[in-house]
């Protein structure tokens, strides 16, 4: 095989990165020297425009790559050139993605991702390529020496699911994705203070006080629906036709309507499942499957994880056992905590609030004492954390682990061959109380995830400990 | 665990020296804010405070060694590698042998003047110390690691 050169079109996205890049400083350099004449500031940004050009250019002629009978070739870098040997069996991870302008050229960004830890950027990147090159790879990667693969990739994917649109809309509604808005919203109208002139706020709100409390009401009423609307809207952008299937040992997910982005993850990477739903969903009985993956291709996903099912009704969710074997039908009972132990839950929440409540009330009276509610919060925090927090064995290879945090609740199912190491923590006093935690590391991306169940009776955390270590 | 390997006796000497190190750093900082106290007259509060904490903390320091020396366990086996350490804050740690990635050997000049080594047990999340050995039992530390390693079939992954 010979080098090939990515699609033409790549040189566009390169250019306009280029110019992104120098517009910045050639703007300070426009306001340094303030005493240029017209011609010379158009023939300077002609310049520093052209450059951008040639450089994109010249960047696209350096980056070839090599489809080899074993591995893919990249050869990049204009000054320093570099050459990346991949061999297929050790790709790991596959990702595409597909802004909206790619897609009428049909060509696709590549991320080739293998077990290496290079710290959240892929080892193999090919801005565009066309389809007819996605392909190829897949058929590599999926099986195999190339010219065999070729010809049987064309099987179909064995499962298949799809989110379905009340599904799609049961996601976004539910999304928590509108409380970080409401927070920013909130934070600028108390902010309005500072920004606006004091007599022009005056003149505003002595006309305002004729339509009275109403005006400001809709006001705030229309910014709720806005926010809830535009994030409402990137929800089903994100997961606009999203698909899930599984084809020989890989996972291959798909979704998005700006931007299509496609996962292709080996079975064997996954680390464990997580069942997650936040306190709305729970009383919804919807669930968010997702796996930790050890590949850093889901970096911007959920939480950094893959998201398997956006939202499944909750006794529909063995339709994961169809992509991951090792799942179990039903989700056990747990192993609960104590009464004793959900009241520790709940006076740390508390303590954590108390120091900053006591020192806004204290600095900023009266208003700070506003922060009270911290209070009552931290206690909901405490309890529901207790009221979920759980541990269970399901087989002599997989242990599931159940916690809630910040009214989210997280229900872990992991193989134990997929632990790293194990931990019972006890301070003198739970030792009296006989209670321990017990934490568990799992591989996520290139890093480590601490799983971490509070306040177990010790005999239970130690029966944990023992189940590992058999 | 309390069947487990003790760290070397000498570790305890490390700890004290240690303890001395951060006593001289306090010393210095105790000595700058008295000397600023002296030349722009600032608050002696500010030194008076750093002259505590360093007394405290170096006292406390010392006072724990015995502690942390009897709660220090670590064992091998066929299977696992076994941390204990703690007395107010009891902590055990199991990794499996077949989840090992590398073993580092290394040593900081307390340790080296000491001869001593921590060993730092690499899994596929983060690495767990032993935090001393001797140089002898370093080598054979590694070499049942790694055999063991070897050796564990990898079965489940």
């Amino acid at each position: 095989m010979t080098a090939k050169h990515l699609h033409p079109l790549a040189i566009l996205p390169m250019m306009w990165k280029n110019l992104v890049n120098v517009i910045f400083s050639v703007l300070i350099v426009f306001g340094l020297f303030k005493a240029l004449k017209q011609w010379q500031y158009f023939t300077i940004l002609g310049i520093v425009v052209s450059l951008a050009i040639l450089l994109a250019i010249l960047k696209y002629w350096c980056l070839t790559y090599e489809l080899g009978n074993q591995a893919i070739t990249i050869h990049s870098g204009v000054i320093f050139r570099q050459q990346i040997h991949i061999p297929y069996n050790r790709i790991q991870t596959l990702q595409l993605k597909q802004w909206f302008y790619m897609k009428p050229f049909h060509v696709f960004a590549v991320s080739i991702e293998t077990a290496g830890q290079s710290h959240a950027k892929a080892e193999g990147q090919l801005p565009m390529v066309t389809k007819h090159v996605v392909d190829q790879l897949q058929a590599v990667v999926n099986g195999g020496s190339q010219t065999s693969a070729i010809t049987t990739y064309k099987t179909k994917p064995s499962t298949v699911y799809r989110i379905n649109w009340s599904d799609l809309n049961a996601y976004a509604v539910t999304s928590m994705g509108i409380m970080p808005l409401l927070i920013a919203l909130g934070w600028l109208y108390g902010k309005l203070d500072d920004i606006l002139p004091q007599k022009w706020l005056n003149a505003v709100l002595s006309r305002t006080s004729q339509f009275s409390v109403l005006v400001i009401v809709g006001a705030v009423i229309g910014v709720l629906i806005t926010g809830i609307l535009i994030s409402y809207l990137i929800i089903i952008q994100r997961y606009y036709h999203f698909q899930l299937a599984k084809q020989d040992q890989r996972l291959l997910t798909e979704k998005g309507f700006f931007q299509r982005n496609t996962i292709v993850a080996s079975l064997d990477r996954i680390q464990a499942v997580v069942i997650s739903q936040t306190i709305l969903r729970q009383w919804l009985k919807l669930v968010s499957v997702q796996v930790i993956l050890a590949s850093s291709a889901t970096n911007n996903e959920d939480q950094n994880n893959l998201v398997m099912m956006p939202v499944v009704k909750q006794q529909h969710y063995s339709q994961a056992r169809t992509f991951i074997q090792w799942l179990p039908q039903v989700l056990p009972t747990y192993t609960r905590i104590s009464p004793w132990a959900k009241w520790l839950l709940i006076r740390n929440a508390v303590m954590i609030v108390t120091v900053p409540v006591l020192i806004l009330g204290i600095v900023f009276r009266p208003w700070g004492w506003l922060s009270l509610v911290a209070l009552p919060i931290a206690v909901g925090l405490g309890a529901y954390s207790g009221r979920n927090m759980g541990v269970a064995i399901l087989s002599p290879q997989l242990m599931s682990t159940q916690d809630g945090h910040f009214f989210k609740r997280s229900t872990y199912l992991i193989p134990k061959h997929r632990i790293q190491a194990m931990m019972v923590t006890q301070s003198v006093w739970m030792k009296r109380a006989q209670l321990a935690h017990l934490q568990l590391e799992l591989r996520h991306g290139d890093a480590v995830q601490e799983v971490e169940v509070r306040y177990l009776p010790a005999q239970v955390a130690q029966s944990l400990y023992e189940w590992y270590r058999r | 665990m309390e069947s487990g390997q003790a760290l070397p006796a000498k570790i305890k000497t490390v700890w004290r020296i240690s303890a001395g190190c951060s006593f001289l750093v306090g010393l210095l900082i105790t000595g700058g804010l008295l000397t600023a106290t002296v030349i722009w007259q600032w608050s002696r509060l500010f030194w008076l405070i750093s002259a505590g904490l360093t007394v405290a903390e170096v006292v406390i320091e010392l006072a724990l060694i015995p502690y942390r020396y009897r709660f220090w366990r670590y064992r091998i086996s066929e299977r696992d590698v076994e941390i204990e350490s703690g007395f107010f804050f009891h902590q055990q740690t199991a990794i499996p042998i077949n989840r090992i990635q590398n073993v580092t050997l290394e040593a900081g000049p307390i340790l080296q003047w000491q001869k001593l080594q921590t060993v730092s047990i690499e899994t596929a999340a983060t690495s767990h110390k032993i935090e001393s050995v001797l140089p002898e039992t370093a080598q054979q530390l590694k070499q049942q690691i790694m055999a063991l390693a070897l050796e564990a079939k990898p079965d489940d992954r």
